[in-house]
């Protein structure tokens, strides 16, 4: 009996990890410049198990937005966003096991920040696609996210800023307005008025990604006798990116609205941080009435059996990785015609947007990544 | 020892069973016009509902005199809800149904690329001179049918519960604007408003 005791959590050890080894070359792969094989590397996420479906849904969408496959990023997002509600059930068996392992063994369900960001990238691809009855639909479903977790989102100014946006595309100012008057509370700036869009003149929007996301770490903590307690966080502290812009050799002062998501990602981290730590609690107990237990019968078989619950404590790190340290989206009003534009990042990195045509009267929606 | 193993068999052939059991794949046919929601949100029963609700009353509408045949273009009816909805599906049921009660004539928008294509085809000399198309004469539209379709979504607050509840309300605003004059001549509403409750935890 002590045996099968020992080698269940052997087993679990051993199953742990195996099904995100896709996601980590496909991670590698994008941020090496090879979108294509990212892609290819998920495989529409088939291969994915259940646990882990949610983060390649969502690593996939953002490989495909970044290879300007919108259609298909959107098909993709669109199933994360399925998912998410899927999800909202909390499963039984599930948090049995995580209490007797470790969190990792939960489906992944998305930070809020990330929940979010299904919606922003679903919004950019429909406006992308002149898509705005699809884009507003997304921004309502944003909003529903934002209410559930306002403390937590309450600095994503760009996805606010998006969804503004997509209230004027669909002719409703007074959803526009409401939109950027809590923008700008939660930005506490005076009022933020997009510049109207004259005779002769029409409006190039670009949704711009700089950096990555910070990831999550473990941080761990050793009690006596053998008890490890293992708490994710994000690895390190990111401040939003600037980025300038020139039409035709001139330096632009357009319409900015950034947000660091690293930031909100670690403030939405912290806010579920009460019941990840009832949890842990919760496991430490379990785990050291097992060992106890083992060790009434066999004082070596105890030692072995704290050891392996003891590597078993890991911090449930999984994140969506392939999301951009910043997220600015910059609002062009220029002259009807033909343009060439130049973007600059703050790490120095430059696009240029060559014979750029912006019709009278009309918006142009361009997505970049530095 | 033996007894274990038997005990430990019966128990596996119970759960094997009940395993597959459940994964039976099965097919049925639903009755389109029996109400069917798994939750609360629009499914093709809110469609049906919709639409007669509000085709009856504009058919026996007194601005459209009996003896003329009103024709009337439809543009698509906008989507305002937070829900990715085909509002195509709503606008060609109100059409089929107002063409069939034989009180209105309609354009076929959709259509007019390929009508073009089609009388473009017509004029290249391959078909019979007599048979040809008469270009301009096609109708024009006295009326203008679109709508909106909006929704208000109201969640449980969050609080220690069992069961999380969601209630949505639904309306579709039909109008018909006179071409002439501009004029909105007709205008009407089907509202639906739903509860669904569903278990916050599962096995």
């Amino acid at each position: 009996m002590v045996n099968l005791k020992a080698i269940f959590p052997v087993f679990i050890l051993l199953t742990i990890g195996c099904s995100s080894l896709p996601l980590q070359k496909a991670r590698t792969a994008f941020y090496s410049g090879d979108l294509a094989t990212a892609d290819n590397t998920l495989e529409g996420c088939k291969g994915i198990s259940e646990k882990d479906l949610l983060l390649c849904y969502m690593e996939d969408g953002l490989v495909l937005h970044y290879m300007g496959a919108y259609e298909e990023s959107t098909k993709v997002l669109l199933k994360a966003s399925r998912l998410i509600k899927r999800q909202e059930q909390i499963s039984i068996s599930e948090q049995s096991a995580s209490v007797l392992i470790n969190d990792r063994v939960k489906t992944y369900r998305g930070e809020y920040s990330e929940r979010l960001w299904v919606h922003t990238y679903l919004m950019i691809n429909f406006l992308l696609q002149y898509n705005y009855e699809s884009a507003l639909v997304e921004g309502k479903q944003a909003l529903e996210v934002y209410d559930k977790y306002p403390e937590s989102l309450a600095g994503d100014h760009f996805t606010r800023a998006l969804i503004a946006l997509c209230f004027e595309n669909m002719n409703l100012p007074d959803d526009a307005r409401i939109e950027y008057e809590k923008l700008a509370e939660e930005m506490g700036i005076g009022i933020i008025t997009p510049e109207p869009i004259i005779p002769g003149k029409g409006e190039l929007i670009l949704f711009i990604g700089q950096g990555r996301v910070p990831t999550k770490v473990s941080s761990n903590v050793v009690l006596p006798p053998f008890i490890r307690i293992s708490i994710p966080r994000y690895s390190y502290s990111s401040s939003a990116m600037t980025v300038t812009v020139r039409s035709d050799g001139v330096d632009l002062d357009p319409m900015k609205i950034s947000t660091d998501l690293g930031e909100v990602a670690r403030k939405s981290l912290e806010d579920r941080s009460v019941q990840y730590l009832i949890r842990q609690g919760l496991r430490a107990g379990v785990k050291e009435a097992i060992a106890e237990e083992v060790g009434e019968t066999n004082a070596t078989a105890e030692l072995f059996a704290r050891a392996i619950l003891f590597l078993l404590e890991e911090a449930d790190t999984r994140s969506w990785e392939t999301l951009p340290g910043t997220l600015t989206i910059t609002r062009i009003v220029l002259d009807s015609g033909v343009h060439d534009l130049e973007i600059s990042s703050e790490d120095l990195q430059t696009a240029y947007l060559d014979g750029i045509y912006i019709p009278q009267g009309r918006r142009v929606y361009r997505s970049l990544r530095f | 020892m033996r007894r274990i193993h038997v005990r430990f068999l019966i128990i596996m052939t119970c759960a094997s069973l009940l395993a597959m059991t459940g994964c039976m794949a099965s097919t049925r046919n639903l009755d389109t016009e029996t109400e069917t929601h798994y939750d609360a949100t629009y499914d093709f029963s809110d469609k049906s509902q919709i639409v007669n609700r509000l085709v009856t009353p504009l058919v026996s509408a007194p601005v459209f005199p009996v003896q003329e045949k009103p024709i009337l273009i439809v543009y698509p009816v906008v989507n305002e809800t937070s829900e990715h909805i085909s509002t195509g599906g709503i606008t060609d049921e109100i059409r089929m149904k107002l063409i069939q009660s034989g009180r209105f004539r309609f354009i076929n928008e959709s259509q007019r690329e390929n009508i073009q294509k089609e009388a473009d085809y017509q004029y290249q000399g391959y078909v019979d001179p007599a048979m040809l198309v008469e270009e301009g004469r096609q109708l024009g539209a006295d009326y203008i049918l679109s709508g909106t379709l909006r929704s208000i979504k109201k969640e449980q607050p969050r609080q220690w519960r069992l069961y999380k509840k969601e209630r949505i309300y639904y309306s579709l605003d039909l109008s018909i604007t006179d071409l002439k004059t501009g004029e909105i001549v007709y205008a009407d509403q089907a509202e639906i408003a739903r509860e669904a409750s569903q278990p916050i935890i599962g096995w």
